[in-house]
């Protein structure tokens, strides 16, 4: 760590800068550390480090330590015991999902804050493209597939038919995502190593 | 999967809303609960994940457009077994199944 007065910050930032990267830089003024260079090597790490320095956040959890500490807190039953009681009191139209809105379905919404192009099935957490291709993995019927997944069926029928004549924005994000996976470094195949 | 012996939650059975809900309440649910996460929207999860990688793990499954490579059900059990055998810790991980599919 190195510890530089204000002034030689100011006549070489970029040197500091750079310096930063390796480890953080205390600034001082009038010999009192007054600020701290911390080099950013991943974007991530800005959220992280913004969130850690946060004063708001801070103040947030102290008041919920000291809570904790003269309440004893919540148990984990009791918090969602609360989630739901919580839910369940809320209007109906508020339990959907923002920005959701309907096309000509009676089964669909679209959610473009998602960013996906296709559709999702109503009140459920799921594509379209992941409801039909789990029935075609699986060769399962509209009827089985409702059965398998809690679903009505004409909610299912409804998916396939989107499917047949959206085919092409269900293909588009599934090759998105692929895309996505592997500009991130995961892996979608087996390796060639793998038994 | 239950009858390959994996103890099995899924939203519904957890709570009666959260079959609906989004991303993050499974990801919160699954993590509080300390429970392996099973997904089919690697994206989404990739991105939770990144953001908070410490949880039980999450298992996505990618689906490919191309039939032939369709993971079914039993495909995805195969591939937590491999997963498993391959002694790779499942915590504070993601692991994209089809990778495990032999």
């Amino acid at each position: 760590m190195r510890i530089a007065p204000v002034a030689e910050i100011k006549a070489q930032l970029s040197a500091f800068i750079k310096a930063s990267e390796e480890s953080p830089v205390v600034v001082t003024k009038n010999g009192r550390p007054v600020a701290v260079l911390i080099g950013i090597s991943d974007e991530d790490e800005i959220e992280r480090l913004l969130l850690a320095h946060s004063k708001k956040l801070r103040t947030l959890l102290e008041a919920a330590e000291t809570r904790m500490q003269t309440t004893g807190g919540v148990p984990h039953d009791e918090f969602w015991r609360r989630v739901d009681a919580e839910y369940d009191a809320a209007p109906d139209d508020q339990q959907d999902h923002p920005g959701e809105y309907d096309l000509h379905y009676q089964y669909l919404v679209t959610r473009p804050e998602k960013g996906r192009r296709q559709a999702y099935l109503k009140g459920r957490n799921m594509t379209v493209s992941q409801l039909v291709y789990t029935m075609r993995a699986n060769g399962l019927s509209a009827e089985e597939a409702a059965e398998d997944l809690n679903l009505p069926v004409e909610q299912v029928r409804e998916a396939q038919a989107y499917y047949q004549v959206h085919c092409e924005l269900v293909e588009a994000d599934a090759e998105e995502e692929k895309r996505y996976l592997i500009a991130q470094g995961v892996q979608v195949e087996p390796s060639p190593v793998s038994p | 999967m239950s009858a390959a012996g994996h103890d099995v939650e899924t939203p519904g059975d957890a709570r009666s809303w959260l079959s609906g809900a989004d991303d993050r309440a499974h990801f919160m649910h699954a993590k509080a609960a300390g429970r392996t996460l099973l997904t089919l929207n690697a994206r989404d999860f990739k991105e939770l994940h990144d953001r908070d990688p410490v949880h039980a793990g999450i298992l996505a499954v990618y689906q490919d457009n191309d039939p032939a490579r369709d993971m079914s059900y039993r495909d995805i059990v195969q591939a937590i077994a491999n997963l498993e055998s391959t002694g790779m810790p499942i915590a504070d991980a993601l692991w994209v199944l089809n990778a495990y599919r032999w």
